[in-house]
């Protein structure tokens, strides 16, 4: 059954993979390192963190903290409700000054807030300053990022994910294995040397950076981690010299997706000997497999690399597309999420006891006008003789009031309809009639719904964004149809509109009415080909621009090039092929209804 | 505190390396703006420019880095008497945190005084401290609107006006701005590009070469700080001399009129609104011409600094992405031919 051997080895690979690199953030805390830790809570790894926590040096922190910290948990700050009650200033140590120099674990890291994802990134690359009032010095941690997101979940931020230059998964492992598999502390022989001193030979850098270009889309930051992480590796082997397998190691570590079948070899950081032992094994085999097209070993870097060319097209394809939506959930966030009463800009509306958001501060002068009243109740000599103002005031945390600020939040509904072809009269007024019934739904919520129709060699928008019912059945009372489908340009136009919404501070939702079968080019050309692929590119910016969008196909007979499109604009697609307004207009309102 | 990689360690990255040390010599410029991929030295290099310029002379203790001779009205350390010693300082180098406050970057009531002792004073933020340095916004493009707008305005008037909480404060605030970020998460708007004097795209370097001699040069500093710093100080330092000279040289720069036509024409060319293109570019020639060693400004200085000067200021495209370069060569091209043609 060779299978399940391979699947038994392939596991044990990952496990192996995972503690080494735990030993190496032990290891090596000094060295910059911050690590990934890819899976769900499991037994692994649990037991993979406490493999972690007792092989760190008693004399460094670590530092457990939670994804939804923000930032004034991390910094250093005065604690304003701390020194009221003590009467003098206190200050209050934040998550990165007592992690300094030591570990901290973020939990669910994909669900960090971008604001404290580059505070802990600054942290992993020591650039991050203390207080002044402390003296300076930088502050400089090893992360350890715990990210439980899928792939169809919210990624880590970006800019702390660059940073981690460990990717670690303990996913999908067995408790056979975990269990059965030494954790390799006993038996390691030979003292770990300085890193620093580790050398590389100048085919192994090329090789590094043939990999960074390959598998870390060109990132030096990806280069120099995995030229780092190869010389941690060979220094904890005891090596001054890192060989291949050495590489070939470091590679697996950095780079999640390249699964490396290394079945015959032992875990090689155990001994020298063996290591030696198996380099020349594998060289042995590569020469006898020279003839052969798929060799089952390959720990040599040489293979690594090969095998990674060849696979190149789809993985570099998939990583690519994996930071596309990455950047498109991350432009969300950013942009148009947490428009609320709790929001940290707007209209201020009113005041509340309670901070609205965390690191808000209470508003002087409403704080002390809360707290006057009680100045006779609160000061002996007040409720003796009178308050002066020599007595100065008494205020407690219960008087902080804050501004609270309303963010208004509206959403733009824009229908790009395609007018083109023989259906385009009924699909058209299906598509009018879902425009007039969003309306009048609108109106209550104060969205504003646009619309723009593509046929011939061009779009129009026949409707600028608007509320109001009868500007929009008076410009959509002639709207004529038929001819060719210029989709690239409704696209386009489309997503110009969303682009204004945006910048009005609302939130666009586009909503495409067509069969996806665009066939005149943006040059007003007919041309299959070019109109399609311009018809992707487009919605892949749209996508980049973190625009949200639904794709209704209306064609008799839904084809995947629709579907890809759908894709392409991160789109939620829904086949419809007999389109009525009640219908529209009902999958609108339901994603308007879940937007606010 | 550890020093910063050194300016003329920085592999490749000639144009933003080219871009951070024209707005260091005419401060008027109005900031760069780098966009690109991650990792590819961008932070290390806007560190590495404030390290290189000259320090700042300040008094001990001063929280606005205020001019000894003449102190900015709000400061109370270097209004108190006797004043504190002169101290010479690095130019500093401030990073915006993205989650940063309004009140954290102006500046607002100290709150601590007045709650313990019923003070109303003023507490500077990242604005003060960045006054006759660097203000450093890593990924500009997902800064909140407001804290944009807010920071292009101080960086164009060089005061910071504070009025709220009863508070009303004015504080001098000149600073080179650097924003950085990747335009894939997210684009700024047209108004905010046109703010930003210089923009210049990063990439990460494609040649083996490079690539490898960056590692190597990032693997020395790492591995024996001192020394690699020890090694460049001397590249560093002729630097700093140029810069230094240009900068005296602006002020007594030649313009010829057939610059300022150049200028004016290229920006008709390429339908660029408003006028602020042709003074940055004007500007960027300058600084160009000093940096050259030059008291007089010729129209290949313009030509060399226009790609950084208009790219960003081009009516945007949604399908030409990489095109704006390619618009504004064109134009150039065009526009010298004419002027060639004309002379």
């Amino acid at each position: 059954m060779p299978d399940t051997v391979g699947n038994i080895a392939a596991g044990q690979q990952k496990w192996q993979d995972a503690l080494l690199a735990a030993r190496l953030l032990t290891h090596f805390p000094d060295a910059g390192v911050s690590a990934r830790v890819r899976g769900s809570p499991s037994p692994a790894r649990e037991k993979w963190l406490v493999y972690l926590k007792s092989s760190i040096p008693n004399e460094r922190p670590l530092v457990r903290i939670p994804s939804n910290c923000t930032p004034e948990n991390l910094r250093s700050d005065i604690d304003v409700v701390a020194s009221l009650v003590a009467g003098r200033i206190t200050r209050r140590v934040g998550s990165l000054e007592r992690a300094n120099r030591g570990y901290i674990l973020v939990s669910m890291a994909e669900r960090l807030e971008a604001a404290s994802a580059s505070l802990l990134a600054q942290a992993a690359e020591g650039t991050l300053q203390q207080d002044t009032q402390k003296g300076g010095g930088a502050i400089r941690s090893v992360i350890v990022a715990f990210d439980e997101a899928g792939d169809e979940q919210p990624q880590l931020p970006a800019v702390l994910s660059e940073r981690l230059v460990l990717d670690v998964c303990v996913d999908g492992l067995d408790l056979k294995t975990i269990e059965t598999m030494d954790t390799g502390r006993g038996n390691r022989t030979n003292q770990p040397v300085d890193w620093q001193q580790v050398t590389l030979s100048d085919k192994q850098q090329q090789q590094i950076s043939d990999l960074a270009v390959l598998l870390g889309s060109g990132s030096l930051r990806v280069q120099i981690g995995l030229s780092k992480i190869a010389r941690m590796v060979a220094a904890l082997d005891g090596r001054n010299d890192a060989t291949d397998s050495h590489l070939a190691h470091a590679a697996r570590l950095v780079f999640k997706d390249i699964a490396i079948p290394e079945v015959a070899e032992a875990p090689t950081e155990d001994a020298a000997t063996p290591d030696q032992q198996s380099d020349s094994q594998s060289s042995q085999q590569e020469a006898d497999q020279n003839t052969d097209k798929f060799p089952e070993t390959l720990s040599d870097l040489e293979d690594l690399l090969v095998n990674v060319q060849a696979a190149n097209a789809s993985i570099t394809g998939a990583l690519n597309s994996d930071k596309k939506s990455r950047a498109l959930r991350n432009a969300k966030t950013g942009k148009s999420g947490n428009r609320t009463l709790k929001s940290s800009r707007g209209r201020p509306v009113g005041l509340t006891a309670k901070a609205p958001f965390s690191g808000v501060r209470p508003n002087i002068s409403a704080t002390l006008r809360a707290a006057i009243p009680w100045q006779r109740l609160r000061n002996p000599v007040a409720l003796q003789m009178g308050w002066t103002a020599d007595l100065g005031l008494r205020i407690s945390p219960t008087d902080f009031r804050f501004v609270r600020f309303k963010h208004r939040s509206e959403t733009t509904a824009i229908f790009a309809v395609d007018a083109s072809g023989s259906t385009a009269l009924s699909r058209l007024a299906e598509a009018k009639g879902a425009v007039e019934l969003l309306l009048a739904d609108c109106y209550v919520r104060r969205d504003s719904v646009a619309l723009v129709a593509f046929r011939g060699t061009s779009a129009d928008t026949l409707l600028e964004p608007t509320r109001s019912l009868v500007r929009a059945k008076r410009s959509l009372a002639a709207l004529p149809g038929g001819g060719a489908t210029p989709l690239a340009s409704g696209i386009m136009r489309s997503l110009e509109l969303a682009e204004h919404a945006k910048q009005r501070g609302q939130t666009p939702l586009i909503v495409y009415l067509t069969d996806g079968r665009g066939n005149i080019s943006l040059a007003g050309n007919v041309d299959r080909k070019s109109a399609s692929e311009e018809a992707v590119q487009l919605a892949r910016q749209g996508a980049a621009l973190g625009i949200r969008s639904i794709f209704i196909d209306i064609a008799a007979r839904p084809k995947p090039l629709a579907l890809d499109l759908a894709k392409a604009m991160e789109a939620e697609y829904c086949a419809l092929p007999h389109v009525t307004a009640s219908a529209v207009s009902q999958i609108v309102s339901r994603h308007l209804a879940e937007k606010t | 505190m550890q020093s910063p990689f050194p300016f003329s360690a920085i592999v490749g990255q000639d144009e933003m390396k080219h871009a951070l040390l024209l707005a260091a010599i005419e401060p008027a410029l109005g900031g760069v703006l780098v966009f690109g991929d991650r990792g590819t030295g961008k932070s290390t290099a806007v560190r590495a420019l404030a390290n290189l310029l000259p320090k700042i002379e300040t008094r001990k203790g001063c929280s606005y880095n205020c001019v000894p001779a003449h102190p900015s009205s709000e400061c109370t350390i270097c209004n108190s008497s006797p004043k504190p010693a002169k101290v010479k300082v690095t130019a500093p180098i401030v990073d915006l945190p993205l989650g940063a406050t309004e009140d954290s970057v102006c500046g607002a009531l100290d709150l601590e005084k007045a709650l313990l002792k019923g003070e109303r004073s003023f507490a500077p933020g990242l604005l003060a401290k960045a006054h006759r340095g660097f203000l450093y916004i890593d990924e500009v493009n997902l800064l909140e609107d407001h804290l944009v707008d807010l920071l292009l305005d101080v960086a164009a008037s060089g005061t910071n006006v504070v009025e709220r909480e009863g508070l009303s404060v004015r504080h001098p605030a000149k600073f080179i701005m650097v924003g950085s970020g990747n335009p894939e998460e997210g684009e700024l708007r047209p108004q905010l590009l046109d703010r930003f004097g210089l923009s210049v795209d990063v990439s990460s370097p494609k040649d083996v070469k490079t690539r490898v001699e960056v590692v190597k040069r990032r693997e020395a500093y790492e591995a024996s700080t001192g020394s690699f710093c020890a090694d460049w100080a001397a590249m560093d330092q002729k630097l700093q001399r140029r810069v230094l000279a240009a900068r005296k040289l602006i002020p007594d720069m030649e313009t010829p009129d057939s610059v300022f036509a150049f200028c004016a024409e290229l920006c008709l060319r390429l339908g660029i609104d408003g006028l602020r293109g042709e003074l940055t570019l004007i500007r960027a020639a300058r600084a160009h011409a000093a940096f050259e060693k030059r008291s007089t400004v010729t129209l290949k200085d313009a030509v060399s600094v226009a790609p950084m000067a208009l790219c960003h200021r081009l009516r945007r495209d949604p399908l030409d992405e990489a095109g704006s370069t390619a618009r504004v060569s064109r134009a150039l091209g065009e526009v010298s031919q004419m002027t060639v043609g004309n002379a």
